[in-house]
């Protein structure tokens, strides 16, 4: 099992992607900046892409996805920067208003 | 050497240096506590895995990745950085437990999706036919294209009914996406504009202190005491009726068989009840140490179903009241804790 020498399977992508994951979720969980917990919320959707595009690669597997994996990491793409401009709007409005950007303190909304 | 040299696969060389990359900066995200860092190191990890999305042969989608994302989204994110930076934000600790459980949960997690990931035959195997790939194969744009206008030219070919049938393309989402792009940049804007008189007067003001819990020591001591002694005695009475058969015979010899003899008259019915009510009570008890509030009236309620319970069993009224004197104290003195310390409570915001 030399890994220089071994043909590269979907699997290895999946373990790629889900160390991207599994990073990107923990990043959200435990970041008190609110934009560190937005930086964890890219690390999770590139992880899910990666496994998107594997799926769809013509180089690994002979039965794939086809085109409609690219595709759908494409429209994930184009909605995770709508979501970070949104978040991110939003950061900047709660900074304004509070002057923090500790998620911790953000539970006016508590009952 | 030039034998070991034409046995290595490049292929596999490039995807682990792209993989290694971008595996190592997205756990350095994680790591650091420095928010400029993990700007810096999450632009590494995406620039790594659009390299990986070019090695899969989807070079558009690294072209896009690299384009919206390390060019547009991050260059947002680091603007976000730069106009939140002050010196208390940039470098924000997470506690150690925190970091403990983040950890088991997330090693658990990773071992769940990687055992999943090579669980699957048809996965681990390679494509036999590499060779028959061209690089054609790779040249994805004009058909990705085509399929965003609504015509799979890449499905012409199918030979699949069942999969020809996704045929109608992506005409539709991609219009979607498009009014939602325009609705976000318009509400984006909205939101992120600068209200002057509003934000100069937020800024002069200072952030709220964390609210800091005054103790009353002779709360806390006299919760600490009644809680223990109640536990000892429901621990007590419930391995006396656990070790039942046996010392039923021994009939008051030794203390615990005194115990059981006092415990007869109950019925069989009454532990089970009075464990689980138990564990409510300690559950009720971590959710209002989180300080939700509500949870007291739940910590009130308990120990009187449980007296109940005890009355109701056959044990007398008693020890029935005794219990639940001795279970409502720690509550008691638990609301006057809340009641009496700076932050205001349900009962304050009430008055």
């Amino acid at each position: 099992m030399n890994p220089f020498t071994e043909p590269i399977t979907v699997s290895h992508y999946l373990a790629a992607g889900a160390v991207l994951f599994v990073a990107g979720a923990i990043c959200m969980a435990t970041k008190r900046n609110a934009l560190g917990v937005l930086m964890g919320i890219e690390l999770v959707l590139n992880g899910a892409n990666l496994n998107f595009v594997a799926f769809g690669s013509k180089f690994l597997r002979t039965d794939t996805l086809g085109l409609d994996g690219e595709l759908i990491a494409l429209f994930v793409i184009v909605l995770a920067a709508a979501e970070a401009a949104v978040a991110l709007a939003i950061a900047l409005n709660f900074y304004n208003n509070h002057t923090t950007i500790d998620v911790d303190q953000a539970d006016e909304l508590k009952g | 050497m030039t034998l070991l040299l034409a046995a290595i696969n490049w292929h596999s060389v490039t995807f682990l240096f792209f993989a290694l990359v971008a595996c190592a900066f997205a756990v350095a995200v994680v790591a650091t506590s420095n928010v400029v860092r993990m700007a810096f190191y999450l632009t590494l990890s995406l620039g790594a895995t659009s390299g990986l999305f070019f090695l899969a042969g989807a070079p558009f989608v690294g072209a896009m990745q690299l384009m919206i994302y390390v060019g547009g989204t991050l260059v947002l994110l680091i603007f976000g950085v730069m106009l939140t930076a002050q010196a208390r934000f940039i470098s924000m600790k997470t506690s150690g437990g925190e970091w403990v459980m983040a950890a088991v949960l997330g090693a658990s997690l990773l071992g769940l999706l990687v055992a999943t990931g090579f669980s699957i035959e048809s996965w681990r195997k390679p494509r036999a036919d590499l060779a028959a790939v061209t690089l054609a194969d790779g040249q994805t744009s004009t058909p990705i294209g085509m399929a965003l206008t609504g015509v799979r030219v890449d499905k012409l070919s199918e030979p699949s009914a069942a999969r020809r049938h996704g045929m109608s393309g992506y005409l539709f989402p991609f219009v979607i996406i498009s009014m939602h792009l325009l609705v976000v940049l318009i509400g984006a804007g909205y939101m992120a504009r600068t209200k002057r008189v509003g934000s100069r007067m937020a800024l002069e003001r200072a952030a709220p202190a964390t609210p800091r819990i005054r103790r009353r020591s002779f709360a806390v001591a006299g919760g600490l005491i009644s809680g223990i002694v109640v536990n000892l005695a429901l621990a007590i009475a419930c391995f006396a009726w656990w070790l039942r058969p046996p010392a039923a015979a021994a009939s008051g010899n030794s203390l615990l068989g005194q115990i059981q003899i006092l415990l007869e008259p109950a019925s069989g019915w009454l532990w089970p009840v009075l464990g689980g009510l138990f564990a409510a009570n300690v559950l009720l008890l971590v959710i209002v140490y989180l300080w939700q509030s509500w949870a007291v009236i739940g910590l009130v309620a308990i120990p009187l179903a449980q007296a109940a319970a005890i009355a109701n069993a056959g044990l007398g009224n008693v020890p029935a009241v005794a219990f639940a004197v001795l279970a409502l104290a720690p509550v008691v003195l638990l609301i006057v804790l809340m009641c009496s310390g700076p932050r205001p409570t349900m009962w304050e915001q009430m008055d």
